[in-house]
C-alpha cells in the first residue's frame, strides 16, 4: 500500500531545491569552510594602557587556547579504573596544564574586550570555540557552518564581556562527539570590587577582580555586587567510554564534490552522503551510555574526598578537591554547570540555597531582570538541570548547621529517565580554629 | 523540485488534490500560509502517512489531518489551531486508518494540570465521534495529543498545538488585532494582566523602553516548535502490531530528532519568508496551519522581538540553546510566570510559577513540557561599542538571496559607510572572507544526542536558525 508521505520540506525544496546554489549550501551545512589567515572582521587593536571606566580594570583581556589530548583514570567504585581518552583546551604558555578536565578555566573582568586565540589544531583536527552564553557576531561565535572553522594560522575571536556570571566555552564541532570528550571549560566573568577607587592603590588584602578560583571574590546578586568568601564550581558531567574510542570526525556525512545522479525521491541531490548507523549499534552517536559519572571532571565516589589519592591526582581537575569547606557565617559561592547528556538531579542536603542567577543573567538586576528576583530551594528539596545550563547559589550556614551536608547528583537516562548513576560531594560547614576565619574574607 | 514526481509518488485522494493547482496540497499556499477553518464544523481525520526523514528514509507514522472540502490533508506535527479566546470549536474526528491489530484506538485530547480539557471517544478504525474545544480556555499554548495507548500515538505522530489568542476587549479600538502596534495598553500574549505584573511589565517595555529599542511585539510575531523523536523500529513495528506502552517507553532508542516534523537543514532554514510572522487572521475564530507551512526560523531586525511557543511531544529530554540572545519564560505548561516571592525568599503558596521571569540562554524541555519565552531580538549584547557602531553605519548591509526573498545581513570589513554593497553570491556562509559574515545564529539542543541523525550526521537533528537582517527604526 502506499501512504501519503510527510516531506523534509515541501516548501523549502519546492522554492530553493532548483537553485544551483542548493548544493553548495548542503554542503556547507555538513561541512563547514576552513579559513585559513582570516583577520577578525571588527577586530579592535588592544591597547595595553587602556582602563574601564572604573578606572582600575585593563579594558583588554587575552587567552590561548590548544587543543590536545590525554588519557585519564576513570572509576564509578573508587576501586576499579579505566583510562579513558579525552580531549581538551590549553593554553600553551601555561605549560603543566594540559592536563585538566574540564579544560583549562577563563576568568575575566565585567565590560572587558577578550581577544581569544585558538590556535590552528592541524593533524585530523577541526574545531571551534563557541562562547556559551556570550553574544558575540556571528563569526565570533565559534559556529562553523554560519561562519568557518579554523584553519592553519589561527583565529582571534573577540566579544565583550558584558555581563557578569557563570558562563563556559566548547568545541561547536560535531559537538555532540566534541563535547562528550572533555572539549569545554569554565568561563567566569566577574564584577569588580565596588569598593575599589580609581587613583587609590587597592589595600593590602584587597580584592581586585579577576578573582582566584576557590575565592574570595564578590558576585552580582540583584543590583547589588556581595562578597563571597568561598567559590566551588561544581560540574556535572556523564562519561561513556564507548564514545572516548571513537574518531574525530566520526558518524559525520560527507559533502558530495559534485552532484552525482545519486538523488532522494524528489529529484534532489542534496550535496551529502548520510551515513547510517544501526540502531544498537553502541559506538553510534544516538546511542549514549554513561559509566562514569563526574563533578568537575573527577569520577564519583573520588567526588567525597578532601585528598585525592596519589595515583589519580595527575588526573586532576581544574579545581579540586571536589568538597566544599565554610565556616558558619560565611558565605559559599556555588556555581552549577550541568555538561551532562543525562537529566541531571541536585539535591543540597540540610542547608538552602539562593539562586541568583541563571545562565550569567542575574535576577532582579535593573532594567534587563526587573521581572524576576533571587529565591531560595529548600534544603533537601531537588531541581534539575539539562544540559548547559547554570544556576549560581549562594549558600550562608549558621552555627547550628556545623556539620557535613551531601550535596547529591543523580543522573537519569535522557530518555527513560531511570538513574544511571550519582555523584556525591559535601559541603562542610566547619567551625575555624580560634583567630582565623572571620576577617580573612573581604570587608568583613 | 519535479512536481511531476512528486505527484507520482502521492497516493490516493491527496493526489486528487494536487490536480486542480498543480501543486501537491502541502504547499498550495505558499504565499498565505494559514487557513481559516469552521469553528463549528471542524473535521480532523486520523490516518496513515509516511514521513520523511532528513536523510530521506521514508518511516511509517500516523498524522492528524484537515478535512478540506472533504479531502484529507495530513500534517505531522498536526495542524497548529489558532482560536480566538471566546470561541468554542466543534471537531468531528474520524479515525480514517486501515483496519489495526485487534482492539487499537486511536482519540485526541488536551490535557490541563487538573486532568484532561478535552477528551474524545477512543476510536477504532472507521469510526467517528464528535467533541468540542471549549471556549473558555486561557490564552496560552496546548498541545493535542492521541490519548489512547500513550504515549504511542503521541510520538508516532498524533500530536498538535493549540494556540488561544487573547480576544481583546469588546468596542475597544483594537478589538480586531491591527498588527501594528499592541492592541491595548497592558495586552499580552495572556490577555490583558494587572498593573506591576512581569510579564506585562515586559511586554510594556519591549520597543517603549531604553533597554528594548524597537518595536513592541506584534501577536503575529511567533512561532511555534514542537519537539519530537523518531525511533523507526517501531514505526516499523507500528504498521503491523499494537505496540505494547511500557515496551516501548523502556525500548525507545530515537535516531531522529525533529522540530515541526523536520530535522537538520531542513528545520534550520526558512528561506521563503522575511520576518517571522505567523500568516494568520487571528480575528477569527479558528485558523490554522499544515505542517509543511510551519516556518521555524527567527528571522527579524534587531529590535523586533519574537514569542517562540516550545512544546515537546516526544520521549528524549531536550535543552534548547539559543545563541545571540537569552530568552525571557513567560509561561510553563500553559501558566502565566507571576513574581511573587516571600520575605523568605520562597514562591508563596510553595508555585514555581511565583518565581519571576527567568532570563535563560538554555532550558529544559521534558516530555509534555510546554514552555513560552520571548527572543527579544535585541542587538546581540556582547558585539563591542566600536562594532555596532560600524553596524550602525552601514557596514552590515542587508542583503537579498538570489530568490530575492531572504535578507542576510553580511559584513563587509572594507566598507566604512555603506557605499560597496556587492551582490551576495548566497552568502551561507559567505563564499569567501569578503562576504564575511551575515549576522545568523543557531538554536540547538544542547542535549547534543539530539544534534544527530542515523546515529551520526551531526548537525542533522534538532536545530533551527536565528537571522538578523538589519535594524528596526530606533535601534
Amino acid at each position: 500500500m502506499s501512504l501519503p508521505i510527510i516531506y523534509r520540506d515541501p516548501k523549502q525544496l519546492a522554492n530553493f531545491g532548483n537553485h544551483p546554489d542548493f548544493f553548495e549550501h548542503m554542503k556547507v551545512f555538513v561541512d563547514p569552510p576552513v579559513w585559513a589567515g582570516i583577520p577578525t572582521p571588527d577586530f579592535i587593536q588592544p591597547d595595553p594602557n587602556a582602563l574601564l571606566p572604573d578606572g582600575i580594570t585593563p579594558r583588554f583581556a587575552a587567552a590561548n587556547r590548544r587543543v590536545n589530548n590525554q588519557n585519564r583514570e576513570m572509576t564509578n567504585d573508587g576501586v576499579n579504573t579505566e583510562s579513558v581518552q579525552f580531549w581538551g583546551f590549553f593554553d600553551d604558555n601555561e605549560p603543566g596544564n594540559e592536563y585538566r578536565f574540564p579544560s583549562q578555566p577563563i576568568r575575566l573582568v565585567e565590560g572587558q574586550i577578550f581577544h581569544g586565540f585558538l590556535h590552528n589544531t592541524s593533524i585530523g583536527g577541526r574545531h571551534t570555540i563557541h562562547w556559551h552564553g556570550m553574544e558575540p557576531t556571528s563569526h565570533n561565535d565559534g559556529v562553523g557552518k554560519l561562519s568557518m572553522e579554523v584553519g592553519s594560522e589561527g583565529y582571534e575571536y573577540q566579544w565583550l564581556a558584558s555581563a557578569a556570571g557563570t558562563y563556559f566555552y566548547h568545541c561547536h564541532r560535531n559537538t555532540v562527539l566534541h563535547f562528550e570528550m572533555g572539549m569545554y571549560g569554565m568561563l567566569i566573568i566577574d564584577p569588580q570590587n565596588p569598593n575599589l577607587r580609581a587613583g587609590r592603590r587597592p589595600r593590602r588584602n584587597e580584592l581586585v577582580a579577576p578573582y582566584a578560583f576557590g575565592g574570595p571574590g564578590y558576585v552580582r546578586r540583584g543590583n547589588d555586587i556581595v562578597p563571597y568568601d568561598v567559590e566551588a564550581i561544581w560540574v556535572s558531567d556523564d562519561v561513556d567510554p564507548v564514545w572516548h574510542g571513537l574518531s574525530h570526525n566520526q558518524w559525520l556525512s560527507t559533502p558530495k564534490t559534485e552532484p552525482d545522479g545519486d538523488n532522494d525521491a524528489q529529484g534532489n541531490d542534496l550535496g551529502v552522503k548520510f551515513t547510517s548507523v544501526n540502531r544498537l549499534d553502541s559506538k553510534g552517536l544516538h546511542n549514549f551510555n554513561p559509566q562514569y559519572f563526574c563533578i568537575s571532571g573527577v569520577p564519583h565516589p573520588w567526588t567525597k574526598l578532601d585528598v585525592l589519592p596519589v595515583e589519580v591526582d595527575e588526573n586532576l581537575a581544574f579545581l579540586s578537591p571536589i568538597p566544599a569547606t565554610v565556616a558558619p557565617g560565611q558565605t559559599l559561592l556555588v556555581r552549577l554547570l550541568c555538561a551532562a547528556y543525562s537529566l541531571n538531579r541536585y539535591t543540597f542536603e540540610g542547608l538552602d540555597v539562593e539562586v541568583i542567577a541563571m545562565d550569567g543573567r542575574v535576577m532582579g538586576q535593573t532594567p534587563y531582570t526587573r521581572y524576576s528576583a533571587p529565591f531560595k530551594i529548600p534544603a533537601g528539596v531537588p531541581f534539575e538541570l539539562t544540559a548547559a545550563r547554570r544556576f549560581d547559589l549562594l549558600i550562608r550556614p549558621t552555627s547550628s548547621q556545623v556539620g557535613s551536608h551531601r550535596v547529591l547528583v543523580e543522573f537519569q537516562d535522557h530518555i527513560t529517565k531511570v538513574n544511571m548513576g550519582i555523584a556525591e560531594t559535601f559541603i562542610n560547614v566547619v567551625q575555624p580554629a580560634r583567630g582565623r576565619g572571620r576577617g580573612e574574607g573581604p570587608n568583613r | 523540485m519535479k512536481r511531476r514526481d512528486f505527484i507520482k509518488i502521492t497516493a490516493g485522494g491527496v493526489a486528487a488534490l494536487a490536480l486542480g493547482s498543480g501543486l501537491a496540497p502541502v504547499f498550495r499556499r505558499s504565499e498565505a500560509y494559514g487557513a481559516v477553518g469552521d469553528a463549528t464544523n471542524f473535521f480532523l481525520d486520523i490516518m496513515e502517512v509516511e514521513h520523511e526523514m532528513v536523510d530521506g528514509k521514508l518511516v511509517y507514522s500516523w498524522a492528524y489531518a484537515v478535512k478540506e472540502s472533504g479531502v484529507q490533508v495530513p500534517s505531522l506535527p498536526g495542524p497548529t489551531l489558532f482560536v480566538r479566546q471566546g470561541s468554542p470549536v466543534n471537531v468531528t474526528l474520524t479515525n480514517t486508518m486501515s483496519d489495526r491489530p485487534t482492539g487499537e484506538a486511536h482519540g485526541f485530547a488536551i490535557f490541563g494540570k487538573n486532568g484532561p480539557i478535552v477528551q474524545s471517544a477512543p476510536l477504532a478504525a472507521g469510526q467517528s465521534t464528535q467533541f468540542t474545544i471549549p471556549g473558555n480556555l486561557a490564552p496560552g499554548t496546548y498541545m493535542y495529543e492521541d490519548w489512547v495507548n500513550p504515549p504511542v500515538g503521541r510520538v508516532l505522530g498524533l500530536h498538535g498545538v493549540l494556540v488561544v489568542m487573547p480576544a481583546a476587549p469588546a468596542g475597544s479600538p483594537y478589538e480586531l488585532y491591527p498588527d501594528t502596534a499592541p492592541p491595548v495598553p497592558g495586552w499580552t500574549p495572556y490577555g490583558i494582566l494587572p498593573n506591576g505584573h512581569p510579564v506585562r511589565e515586559l511586554f510594556n517595555d519591549l520597543g517603549q523602553t531604553a533597554h528594548f529599542p524597537g518595536e513592541p511585539w506584534l501577536p503575529s510575531r511567533q512561532v511555534i516548535w514542537v519537539f519530537s523523536e523518531v525511533d523507526p523500529f517501531f514505526n516499523e513495528l507500528a504498521s503491523t502490531e499494537l505496540i505494547d506502552a511500557g515496551d516501548f517507553q523502556r525500548n525507545f532508542l530515537p535516531q531522529y530528532f525533529t522540530v515541526n516534523g523536520r530535522s537538520g537543514y531542513f528545520s534550520a532554514e526558512d528561506h521563503t519568508h522575511d520576518t517571522t510572522h505567523v500568516h494568520v487572521d487571528f480575528n477569527q475564530p479558528l485558523s490554522y496551519i499544515l505542517s509543511g507551512e510551519m516556518e521555524s526560523a527567527l528571522v527579524g531586525k534587531v529590535g523586533q522581538p519574537i514569542l517562540i511557543r516550545n512544546v515537546h511531544v516526544g520521549l528524549d529530554t531536550h535543552s534548547p540553546h539559543t545563541h545571540a540572545n537569552h530568552c525571557y519564560c513567560v509561561a510553563v505548561d500553559g501558566e502565566v510566570q507571576d513574581l511573587n516571592i516571600d520575605s523568605n525568599g520562597f514562591p508563596v503558596n510553595g508555585n514555581p510559577r511565583n518565581l519571576g521571569l527567568w532570563w535563560w540562554d538554555t532550558w529544559t524541555m521534558l516530555p509534555g513540557d510546554r514552555k513560552d519565552v520571548l527572543y527579544p531580538m535585541m542587538m546581540p549584547p556582547d558585539i563591542p561599542l566600536e562594532t555596532i557602531e560600524r553596524i550602525r553605519a552601514g557596514a552590515w548591509h542587508p542583503q537579498l538571496n538570489p530568490n530575492g526573498t531572504q535578507e542576510y545581513m553580511v559584513f563587509d570589513p572594507n566598507d566604512t559607510d555603506g557605499s560597496s554593497i556587492e551582490p551576495l553570491n548566497v552568502g551561507h556562509p559567505p563564499a569567501a572572507p569578503t562576504e564575511f559574515t551575515h549576522l545568523a545564529y543557531p538554536m540547538h539542543s544542547h542535549q547534543e544526542i539530539s544534534q544527530t541523525a542515523a546515529g551520526g550526521n551531526y548537525p542533522m537533528g534538532l536545530i533551527i536558525h536565528i537571522m538578523f537582517t538589519g535594524l528596526a527604526p530606533g535601534v
